[in-house]
């Protein structure tokens, strides 16, 4: 909440000491003065004291008017030369303080402002701690220790939320966008919606304040979606760890690793295992090593003589040496493929580097056609200069025949074929490290193959009362294989419980971002209907003629009104008479305060219309809505108006309504006594 | 661009074959008409506004004639009008 308690403005001329000073009080204030009276110097004080001249227009002292930083007139046609001007401003929400800026003085800069922690103006203690702060300085919005529109917001308990810039980074709102949403100035701020809205380069500003004033879940939403893209890369990160080990594990024992790809999945931890592919199926690590066990286990009793061996020797001898050619060819055939793959590869890739440099030529070309645009040129639009006649988009002589393709086909063409070697690429990578896993288990078994063929043929030589030494080296190394094998099932275990985890962490956040999905949340609807339903009584309520009111609704991207016939939308500025685009404006900056105190949302509860009393209005539209002012449960609200400088058509619009009234009797700056 | 830089590796002529291209011919004959350029002499053209407005615009974005840019870079000003002249003017 924002509450004005009261005003000083403080001027020192050359004859003497002028001025104005006034307390408000909650509800409706209405400030009356005839034209050129100062209303609009004494609202403009106001926005001046809180940083927010911006709204007018610039910034610092060039915003204000002459009386209140060249010449004081007064009485009529007598002029005083002001040396030093101030304004005290005394706002509440759940501590009071005081504001003193400057207009002009010979010592002090318009940029500063003083802030004093209690009632300066009306308490009863002037001697109050004082810290000074900076407005429209880089840091007015950031830096903690000096920034006055930080602690404004801080006053006010507000937690400025990060939206996107044009630019694509987040930056905070800042105030003096907010401020438009109950802050209307005369000269600009009837025109539209948030006219005076300046702009900082933050995307679709009026939506991310409306958002902010409402307190839409929407902002919540942002940063959740922020924090779990954060948790989706951690897990990125510590699944391809997990992949990386479980690939190793493939690698050394020649096993291919299935069920599981680099990035994170839902898996089945049953679906992910080791296989080695051989002649008709396919057998895993963990079958492997009982079968191996297995064999092992044969070989319990004495080694046996090479002669009680012979028979099973050669047999066996026979059985490898057709294993080896076998395999051999396999092999053969496997490292040729590689090779062709290999290569393959290469010119896909060229070929890709090759589409990519001609890509960007033609989106160059794109762009300088439409930089051609911007400097007005005749060819950018394809017509001859000289003869005004369609040109083709070629430098070759116009009269050959062939049309040449317009550049955002060329363009989507290249596009289209960059994707289709990508993937091809990919592809072709995938199938050349699969061979290249098989090449080297073809060639491991081809050793081994050879070892064993060795040591049969050198036991069937030695002398036939000696110990086996094959059968010893067998069971030595099947021992050796048994062991190594145990080892890696043990890692892979491990590897695949951490990967079962990470699964179970991918899908809750999978779980989360699609609960966070949808734009709005329930209770943001909720507020979303509520604000366009007081919108529209509030419309009827103001004499709105233009269209029929139940053609009325607010747009969902923006949460502006517009105008439905037929699913047609039309703006309602342009829909609307301009007096009753007026009544949409009193409408729609009143809903957006009710609508936020009827949800605790994040509006200061405070309204400041300058001459709300645009175009030749009716006064029954008029005595409504200072009704309507006066009947708002909470806050503050101020309207500046002259009531065309009549008595008459005063006291018509105000009979019957609850205000505190601040009449400006012929000039607001008077001598100070 | 390597005969071009090989005039200035070497500061002197080698015999080289140079010819206008066409299509180049026929992009200058646009850019006059579109008043982005005009032709002061016979070997000349001289930037309009409109023409300096464009560059300008080209030169702000990085990721226009990114080759052709650094090319020209590293030639510079270094081509004088006496270099094309040589190239240019039949010498007896």
């Amino acid at each position: 909440m924002l509450k004005i308690n009261a005003i000083k403005i403080e001027i020192t001329t050359v004859d003497g000491s002028y001025g104005f000073e006034h307390a408000f009080s909650k509800g409706l204030n209405i400030i009356r003065g005839n034209n050129s009276s100062g209303k609009s110097s004494l609202f403009q004080a106001v926005l001046y004291a809180l940083g927010l001249e911006e709204l007018l227009g610039g910034k610092n002292e060039k915003t204000m008017q002459s009386v209140l930083k060249d010449t004081v007139e007064y009485p009529d046609e007598v002029f005083h030369k002001i040396i030093q001007s101030q304004i005290y401003l005394e706002i509440e929400n759940k501590s009071v303080v005081t504001i003193k800026r400057v207009i002009v003085s010979p010592s002090e800069d318009a940029k500063l402002i003083d802030v004093f922690y209690g009632a300066l103006l009306t308490g009863t203690n002037k001697h109050l701690k004082r810290q000074s702060m900076f407005v429209h300085d880089k840091g007015s919005a950031s830096n903690s220790i000096y920034g006055f529109h930080l602690f404004l917001a801080n006053f006010l308990e507000w937690e400025l939320p990060e939206v996107p810039n044009s630019q694509g980074q987040y930056t905070h709102l800042y105030l003096q966008q907010i401020a438009p949403s109950f802050i209307v100035e005369q000269k600009s701020g009837w025109a539209d919606f948030f006219a005076t809205m300046p702009y900082y380069g933050i995307k679709q500003a009026s939506s991310r304040v409306i958002e902010f004033i409402l307190n839409m879940d929407i902002f919540e939403n942002q940063k959740k979606k922020q924090e779990i893209g954060y948790q989706s890369d951690m897990l990125k990160e510590k699944w391809k760890t997990s992949f990386i080990q479980l690939s190793n594990i493939a690698r050394d024992t020649r096993f291919i690793l299935q069920g599981v790809t680099d990035h994170p999945s839902i898996v089945n931890i049953d679906e992910i295992c080791l296989l080695k592919e051989r002649e008709t199926d396919a057998v895993t690590i963990e079958n492997e090593y009982l079968y191996l066990k297995h064999e092992m286990l044969k070989y319990d009793g004495e080694v046996r003589t090479v002669g009680e061996n012979i028979e099973l020797n050669e047999k066996r001898l026979e059985d490898l040496q057709n294993k080896l050619n076998l395999k051999s060819l396999q092999y053969d055939k496997i490292s040729s493929d590689l090779l062709l793959g290999e290569q393959q590869i290469n010119q896909y890739e060229t070929q890709l580097l090759d589409v990519i440099s001609d890509l960007n030529k033609n989106k160059a070309a794109l762009k300088v056609v439409k930089l051609g645009g911007d400097i007005n040129s005749e060819i950018s639009k394809s017509i001859c200069p000289t003869c005004h006649q369609q040109i083709e988009d070629t430098l070759l002589p116009q009269d050959v025949q062939q049309v040449p393709m317009r550049l955002e086909d060329n363009i989507k063409y290249l596009e289209s074929e960059k994707k289709m070697l990508e993937k091809y690429i990919e592809g072709q990578k995938r199938i050349q490290k699969e061979n290249q896993i098989r090449t080297n288990q073809l060639k491991d078994e081809l050793t081994e193959l050879r070892a064993d063929i060795r040591r049969i043929k050198k036991d069937l030589i030695s002398d036939s009362r000696m110990p086996s030494i094959a059968e010893i080296e067998n069971r030595l190394n099947l021992q050796k294989k048994v062991e190594f094998l145990e080892k890696k099932i043990e890692e892979f275990e491990i590897q695949k419980l951490q990967i079962q985890l990470l699964s179970n962490t991918y899908s809750s956040i999978l779980a989360q971002k699609s609960e966070i999905d949808g734009t709005y949340s329930k209770l943001d609807n909720k507020k979303i209907e509520e604000l366009k339903l007081s919108f529209i009584r509030l419309l009827k309520e103001f004499k709105y003629e233009s269209k029929p009111i139940n053609t009325i609704s607010l747009s969902l991207d923006d949460y502006m009104p517009l105008n439905q016939i037929d699913g047609e939308k039309y703006n309602i500025r342009f829909d609307s008479s301009a007096s009753d685009f007026i009544r949409c404006l009193w409408a729609y900056y009143i809903s957006l305060m009710l609508v936020s105190i009827n949800y605790n949302g994040n509006h200061p509860n405070i309204l400041m219309f300058d001459e709300p009393k645009q175009q030749d209005m009716s006064e029954e539209g008029f005595r409504n809505f200072l009704k309507e002012l006066s009947e708002i449960p909470i806050g503050q609200v101020f309207v500046f108006a002259s009531f065309e400088n009549k008595d008459e058509s005063f006291i018509s619009v105000t009979n019957n309504i609850e205000y505190h009234l601040v009449k400006i009797e012929d000039k607001l700056i008077k001598p100070l006594f | 661009m390597k005969s071009l830089k090989c005039i200035l590796d070497r500061n002197s002529l080698p015999m080289i074959h140079w010819a206008i291209d066409p299509a180049v011919n026929r992009a200058l004959g646009l850019a006059i008409a579109d008043e982005i350029c005009v032709l002061t002499s016979a070997k000349k053209y001289k930037l309009l506004p409109k023409g300096v407005n464009l560059i300008n615009k080209i030169e702000k974005d990085t990721s226009l004639f990114q080759n052709e840019k650094n090319n020209l870079k590293q030639i510079g000003k270094r081509i004088t009008d006496e270099i094309v002249d040589d190239l240019t003017i039949k010498k007896q």
